[in-house]
């Protein structure tokens, strides 16, 4: 059986002065069944990505295969088997919720029963109620049904729960999972990492159109070379006999020659290590820092995320990408 | 399941159905539009006739006859006009600028002159609009005067002139010059008569006694003029040459509101196919519900195939309360039946949901395709007839206007409801808004974007 998708080195140029190039050659392979995840900040090239293989965009060149069908020649056949909840989508206000999803269900040769996928995501409540009626949540829950109702093997969310608060996420996420569990395949965009890291079997990292990372979110942070993140804080050492060396900060090779240090990163206010044991590298840490010439003034430990992954590969944090684009 | 295209349809006539403003639009607005023509039709069943007097002032160069036959009426009329126009049209006020000529008329020395005029204010009071000084004179002579101006040719305006403010036909309004020319301006009157002032005599007896101010290309100035002047001529003593007779004209058909229903329904087809079709298709678009469908497997086709049925569904009762109002109140009905109106409102309709398509085809914006709209409306609503004939455009530009879709339908329906011939005995009309319809899809879909 073919992959689900099968992306080769795909590029998207959108003629400008200068051009811009929103993609620089991706390459990706998303096998059936498997949730998978496109991690980036915004204007990373995501949604751009997620359109083409949606086949709403044409691509400037590279090769896209969705469930082993080309857009080029199976269009129809491809839009028959595949799901789409857009970023933004404003669905007529004036059709009922099940109006709406009856409409939808009308597009497909095949698919399932608006009445119960209303129920599987549990907006019985609300299927008689205008469009315009419903609240945030609801409409974003509304968009993934219309996506469902063709019965599609592959799913498509460009953001499916941007701008939800945290109990719709919640609500959507059991949606999404569900729908994986029954070894259907899914591809979402998202720049919450802690979306990523709960619904995707694999995640591939997007910074300005080229994948930088792809791999399981546990494989990813492993490659960090510790799960742990031990941050601290410092301040210079009064009367310290090593107070002469003039460091402002604690240097970086230094700490990392600690043992059970693997990875060291300085963010400014505090200093952040990679480390796959944290109760070798913290004694360490707190017999070193005086000899260098500084005082402890904090320190926390957490597991770590794909955000020290984003940072480690991108070079900056997620958040600091160019602000969200809105019309 | 029902099909997409069903499903599509009945979801545009689910959304129409439920925006009230919209309704009130489509088809509040041309029953409005009728009902307000009708009033403006109905309340003039004879048209009025807005005349402007200004007599001028004494000091002006008398053109009066020198054949004057007596100087009495003349001293009454130099003392009146002074204060005549200064406060003439106000009813309240008639009554005080009467009292003035009354003195004078009894200053008069020929005394059956003196009663009359003195009879005269009283009348003036009744009638309004009208000032008692012109009428003193006119009354002389049939109040028992008998001999004086029956016979011979008339002495003064005076006469004529009161006799104009008589008239029904004609709505009189005095003033000053200044003020006539401004409410001229103002097309609040149709023509002002300036009437010279006959007190002292001299003056050439060829001398123009009225000067008749108006534009001259406007057509009711141009009528108004010339039942002013035929009206004075006549009270002025001018004899027929023969007897001729009016007869009125309103079989169905020769009427202007039978004229208007035509423009009317080709106007609502253009709005509706461009607002119906364009508006709707750009919102979709805007709201990325185009881009959304098109992710799916419907079929293109079917879409556009809703738009268009559904608007063809819309249009139904708004033709046909326009229809059954204009029969009801006015009796408009269609000499060729009802069929071949069917037939133009169809490919009417057909046609300007294609055009609405073309406008919509690339439009990203409320603002732009409301822009191209009025491009494309506005040449149309003004050439194509639909409140008066295109054919008082120049000869030159004929052509031109005859290729417009909203003039082929205008022209096919008009030919059809007026003329009462068949549709498919006016190949032109007919076959020219096939081929807009033919040209308009084809471009558009051509050119269509769903992003």
């Amino acid at each position: 059986m073919s992959d689900a998708i099968r992306v080769r080195d795909l590029r998207k140029t959108y003629p400008a002065k200068p051009p811009v190039e929103a993609v620089r050659g991706i390459d990706l392979r998303v096998d059936r069944g498997e949730c998978f995840g496109l991690l980036g900040p915004n204007g990373a090239g995501k949604t751009t990505t997620i359109e083409i293989l949606e086949g709403l965009l044409d691509a400037t060149s590279g090769e896209v295969e969705i469930l082993g069908m080309r857009w080029d020649r199976d269009g129809d056949a491809i839009r028959q088997r595949i799901g789409i909840s857009l970023q933004e989508t404003r669905l007529s206000e004036k059709l009922t919720l099940r109006e709406t999803l009856c409409l939808f269900r009308s597009f497909y040769r095949q698919g399932r029963d608006p009445d119960a996928v209303i129920a599987e995501l549990s907006l019985e409540d609300k299927a008689r109620s205008r469009v315009g009626k419903l609240s945030g949540g609801q409409k974003q829950r509304l968009a993934v049904a219309c996506a469902l109702v063709g019965d599609p093997e592959l799913l498509f969310l460009d953001e499916p729960t941007t701008g939800l608060d945290p109990r719709s996420r919640r609500e959507l996420w059991g949606v999404i999972q569900q729908f994986r569990d029954s070894r259907r395949t899914v591809l979402l965009t998202t720049h919450y990492l802690d979306e990523a890291e709960r619904l995707c079997d694999r995640v591939a990292i997007v910074d300005r159109g080229r994948v930088i990372a792809c791999d399981t979110p546990r494989a990813l942070i492993a490659s960090l070379g510790g799960e742990h993140v031990v941050e601290f804080q410092w301040c210079e050492q009064v009367g310290s006999a090593a107070a002469g060396s003039g460091a402002l900060r604690p240097p970086l090779a230094a700490l990392l020659a600690l043992p059970a240090v693997t990875g060291a990163r300085d963010d400014g206010e505090r200093i952040a290590l990679s480390v796959s044991e944290p109760h070798v590298a913290i004694p360490a840490l707190l017999e070193r820092l005086p000899t260098l010439g500084f005082q402890l003034a904090g320190l926390t430990t957490r597991h770590a995320s794909l955000e020290d992954v984003f940072i480690k590969v991108a070079g900056h944090a997620l958040s600091d990408a160019e602000p969200p684009r809105r019309e | 399941m029902s099909s997409a295209f069903a499903q599509l349809t009945l979801s545009r006539i689910r959304e129409f159905v439920r925006e009230p403003e919209a309704l009130f639009w489509v088809y509040g607005f041309p029953l409005l539009m009728a009902t307000a023509l009708g009033i403006a039709f109905r309340n003039q069943p004879i048209e009025q006739i807005h005349v402007d007097l200004v007599v001028a002032p004494t000091d002006a160069p008398s053109p009066g006859p020198t054949a004057a036959s007596t100087t009495a009426p003349t001293e009454a009329q130099a003392a009146a006009p002074k204060k005549a126009p200064a406060d003439a049209s106000a009813d309240a006020s008639a009554d005080a600028s009467a009292t003035t000529p009354t003195e004078a008329a009894t200053v008069a020395p020929i005394k059956a002159l003196t009663e009359a005029a003195t009879v005269a204010p009283t009348k003036a009071l009744t009638e309004a609009a009208t000032v008692a000084p012109t009428k003193a004179p006119i009354e002389a002579p049939t109040a028992g005067n008998v001999d004086s101006m029956a016979a011979k040719a008339v002495a003064s305006l005076a006469g004529p002139l009161a006799k104009l403010s008589r008239e029904s036909r004609f709505v009189v309004t005095r003033g000053t010059e200044q003020t006539a020319r401004q409410r001229l301006r103002g097309g609040k009157t149709d023509v002002v008569v300036i009437a010279r002032d006959e007190s002292a005599g001299g003056g050439a007896a060829d001398e123009a006694w009225v000067v008749y101010l108006y534009d001259f290309t406007r057509k009711e100035s141009v009528l108004a003029r010339n039942a002013v002047e035929d009206a004075l001529q006549r009270a002025a003593g001018r004899r027929d040459a023969f007897t001729a007779e009016d007869r009125k004209f309103d079989e169905p058909g020769g009427r202007y509101i039978d004229f208007l229903v035509p423009g009317l329904l080709g106007m609502s087809l253009m709005g509706g196919g461009l607002w119906g079709v364009g508006y709707v298709i750009v919102d979709m678009r805007i709201r990325k519900l185009l881009k959304r469908f098109l992710a799916t497997p419907m079929p293109r086709s079917h879409f556009l195939a809703a738009v268009l049925v559904s608007r063809l569904l819309f249009l139904l009762p708004e033709v046909l309360v326009l229809l059954a109002f204009s029969r009801l109140a006015f009796g408009v009905t269609s000499q060729g039946g009802l069929v071949g109106v069917l037939i133009f409102i169809l490919l009417g309709a057909i046609a300007f949901a294609g055009i609405g398509l073309l406008v919509a085809s690339r439009a990203r914006t409320l603002e732009s395709v409301s822009g191209l709209m009025n491009l494309v409306m506005l040449p149309m609503w003004v050439l194509s007839g639909i409140f008066f004939s295109s054919d008082r455009f120049p000869e030159a530009v004929q052509p031109l206007i005859k290729l417009l879709p909203l003039t082929m339908a205008i022209d096919g329906l008009r030919g059809v409801m007026i003329d009462g011939v068949a549709a498919w005995s006016q190949p032109r009309e007919l076959l020219g808004l096939a081929v807009w319809s033919v040209i308009s899809f084809a471009l558009a879909l051509r050119l269509f974007r769903w992003n």
